[in-house]
């Protein structure tokens, strides 16, 4: 190597891997090599060594007084908790059973109700219908004046006509 | 982390109490932001003990903190970038000339006489030069120099290649050579 001649950009980025004990035994012949050979690499070196020991001069950064309780803290507050209770599904079934037996009921209860009116309870209409013979012949059943003649009369089928 | 895997509190008390100096230094130099430095910090570590029931120990505890802090810096970054209405981006001096802080160290630069700095005075030089480097390069020195990984776990932590990392950490020394050769004695 030229004695005057600086280091090429690959060599200097050897020399500084060599420097970080980072590169393969060839690379490091060949940068042996290079600084026996020209003071000026040397100088790089040395340059770049001390420059490199000016960083310990950097402050060194302490933690405040409460980092660690309060990262602690943080992270602990998560499993500090009680797992969250499962879910007891047993009331609301029972709930909705109630509510649908409750409706089920009510509505058997309308339906009942329905049929009883309707059963029982007799159509003004059906009434009239049923009685129309009668009131189609009241007149003549109002000229006879007597219940137990005109029963009589039913009994012995005279009044069979008048249907 | 096995052992904070199998619920062991105190397990995970000695990892915050281990590693929180040292991510609270890495996020601050990044950020220059003490109070969200600690913000950061306490995120990954409860990162940490979130994903602590799926952790395999397939790498180094050091190598997947450290993955998880550049993961919170990538996102802080581009939550910044988002507020800010004027972009500059990058480490190098762009069409708008030299960023600030680098004039200033050029400034000090020039008007550096043989005269011996204070510590202090030379401590804010080397911050300033860290400041200059783009936030990838200065995170590769950050492991580095003071996590003393290797290249193949700052790309694991970075999500890069260890040739990637050497080209990184390559470009980023030169530059801290070129800022800070002159206050070397």
């Amino acid at each position: 190597m030229n004695r005057i001649k600086r280091l090429d950009p690959e060599d200097r980025e050897n020399l500084v891997a060599y420097l970080d004990g980072e590169l393969d035994e060839d690379s490091i012949a060949a940068i042996d090599s290079a600084l026996s050979d020209s003071p000026v690499a040397r100088h790089e070196v040395e340059m770049l060594t001390r420059t490199w020991e000016l960083l310990d001069l950097l402050p060194e950064e302490k933690a405040s007084d409460s980092f660690s309780r309060t990262t602690l803290q943080n992270a602990f507050a998560g499993i500090d908790k009680p797992p969250a209770p499962p879910i007891d599904w047993t009331p609301r079934i029972r709930r909705l059973v109630g509510a649908v037996a409750w409706g089920g009921g009510l509505l058997l209860a309308g339906w009942l109700g329905f049929r009883t009116s309707r059963d029982w309870v007799e159509n003004p209409a059906d009434a009239l219908l049923r009685d129309l013979p009668v009131i189609r012949n009241l007149d003549t059943y109002r000229d006879i004046e007597d219940l137990e003649f005109l029963q009589k009369l039913q009994r012995e089928g005279l009044l069979d006509d008048l249907k | 982390m096995m052992r904070v895997k199998e619920g062991d509190e105190g397990a995970f008390a000695q990892i915050v109490e281990r590693y929180q100096d040292r991510l609270i230094g890495v996020f601050f130099h990044m950020l220059r932001d003490r109070a969200a430095a600690e913000d950061l910090a306490q995120e990954a570590f409860l990162r940490v003990f979130r994903a602590r029931h799926g952790y395999e120990p397939t790498a180094k505890f050091s190598t997947w903190l450290f993955r998880i802090a550049n993961n919170l810096a990538s996102n802080r970054r581009r939550d910044d970038s988002r507020k800010r209405e004027v972009d500059l981006g990058g480490s190098d001096s762009g069409p708008l000339g030299p960023r600030p802080q680098e004039q200033i160290l050029k400034d000090k630069s020039a008007l550096m006489p043989a005269r011996q700095l204070a510590r202090s005075e030379l401590q804010a030089v080397v911050q300033e030069a860290l400041e200059t480097l783009n936030e990838r390069q200065r995170l590769a020195v950050l492991l580095h120099k003071f996590e003393g990984m290797s290249y193949s776990d700052i790309a694991d932590a970075m999500d890069l290649t260890p040739a990637a990392v050497k080209s990184l950490l390559s470009r980023a020394r030169e530059a801290l050579r070129g800022i800070l050769e002159p206050y070397v004695k």
